[in-house]
């Protein structure tokens, strides 16, 4: 309880402190040559998405949510930290190694970073840095690079299993955010499926490090 | 009935290497509550005169994705009894999923079905030759195409709108975590 209300003061401080700025957020290196090449090649993503049934309308009802959810990523973000905080098998990942208390630092500039991936998802600019970039916030949840941005003296890992599981809570929280602005509910509908697909498809890239060799 | 279907073996397998639990945990994580489970039983009320037409749909999908089709085949060519082998218990999985409770004897077969899409079982259960593999991306990303289209088999019985969108939300929350423990074969040691 003490470690959740610690976290919700930790929350609430980056919620006020944090301002939208089009300045890159410290450890944000998309498209630069910090990122190293993904090893899943584009025609394999194409596969990929086509499985998911992923095409060029979900292409455009993303981007339509650019718009939509472009002033709204602070808010967003309380709801996402919110859950975080109120799961403690969550909060754990971003928890001291030692003591096991949260990293407050870690836990505002993951946030920072976040929120450019929300507006990074509704742009669905799918490219060879996209497709590097996922490779690369793979290697951060994972043990060869989890912590190194932030200097952080957190647990090694984000166990796999919790990565999809959160396309759930990303998916359905996001969809009244959808729906402020007055887009119709056919066109509310259609943006939180592309984005379902988006996240599903992202936390499959994100699984990459994971995978025993050859199973990808 | 069940003990019809060739090489469905549910209560009859070896353990899960996931905890009770983590399994509890992994459901709150997808939001899984007991309504979820209410709302299961009753699309399992209304899918079980339809199991043929989803897998009709289903395989249809399969069937148009040369890259998928590619599972069930060697060297290009489609095994039919393999896939006709699997279908009988990819129906009974439906009902599964919707009817069991998710117990240590489903977190078992998890498990089992887990092995049987990974090298370490794909192919024996049905004594056949194809690719020894089932590729990890394509198991989670099939998480929504078989979403996607059991809305339209779910809204066939009459129910309201509401009802249809809570079966569904429940039958998404269901398929995630289900697949989720499908890849536990795929990851490296302490990883999962």
């Amino acid at each position: 309880m003490k470690k959740i209300l610690s976290l919700a003061f930790i929350i609430c401080f980056t919620a006020n402190s944090y301002s939208q700025t089009t300045k890159a957020p410290a450890g944000y290196t998309y498209g630069t040559n910090k990122v190293s090449k993904s090893p899943f090649s584009f025609d394999d993503l194409k596969l990929l998405q086509q499985s998911l049934l992923f095409g060029d309308d979900d292409i455009k009802y993303l981007k339509m949510s650019h718009d939509i959810l472009k002033d709204q990523t602070n808010d967003i973000l309380d709801v996402w930290y919110g859950f975080v905080a109120s799961t403690p098998q969550l909060v754990y990942f971003f928890g001291n190694k030692t003591t096991g208390k949260p990293e407050g630092e870690y836990l505002a500039k993951v946030r920072e970073r976040f929120a450019m991936w929300i507006l990074q998802t509704a742009e669905a600019n799918y490219n060879q840095d996209w497709l590097n970039y996922q490779y690369e916030i793979g290697l951060r949840h994972y043990s060869t690079k989890k912590n190194k941005t932030d200097k952080v003296n957190s647990v090694p890992i984000i166990y796999y299993r919790y990565i999809p599981a959160l396309t759930i809570p990303v998916t359905t929280t996001l969809k009244p955010f959808l729906a402020k602005k007055g887009a119709s509910a056919e066109d509310v509908d259609k943006m939180y499926n592309a984005w379902l697909k988006s996240v599903l498809m992202q936390s499959i890239l994100w699984g990459q490090p994971y995978m025993k060799k050859g199973e990808f | 009935m069940t003990e019809q279907i060739k090489g469905y073996s549910y209560g009859q397998v070896g353990q899960s290497p996931v905890s009770i639990a983590d399994l509890e945990l992994l459901k709150k994580t997808v939001l899984f509550t007991e309504d979820d489970e209410k709302n299961l039983r009753l699309a399992g009320e209304v899918l079980k005169d339809q199991t043929n037409e989803v897998l009709d749909l289903w395989y249809g999908f399969v069937g148009g994705n040369e890259h998928l089709v590619h599972y069930f085949a060697k060297d290009g060519q489609p095994n039919m009894d393999y896939l006709t082998a699997v279908r009988a218990r990819f129906g009974q999985w439906i009902m599964d999923l919707c009817n069991k409770p998710y117990d240590q004897d489903w977190l078992n077969y998890q498990q089992e079905i887990a092995l049987r899409h990974h090298s370490l079982k794909k192919n024996k259960t049905d004594n056949v030759d194809t690719v020894p593999i089932i590729h990890y991306r394509y198991l989670v990303a099939f998480i929504f195409p078989i979403t996607a289209t059991i809305k339209g088999f779910l809204s066939k019985k009459g129910h309201d709108t509401e009802t249809v969108e809570a079966m569904h939300a429940a039958w998404f929350k269901a398929v995630t975590l289900t697949v989720i423990l499908w890849t536990y074969p795929y990851i490296n040691q302490n990883e999962f």
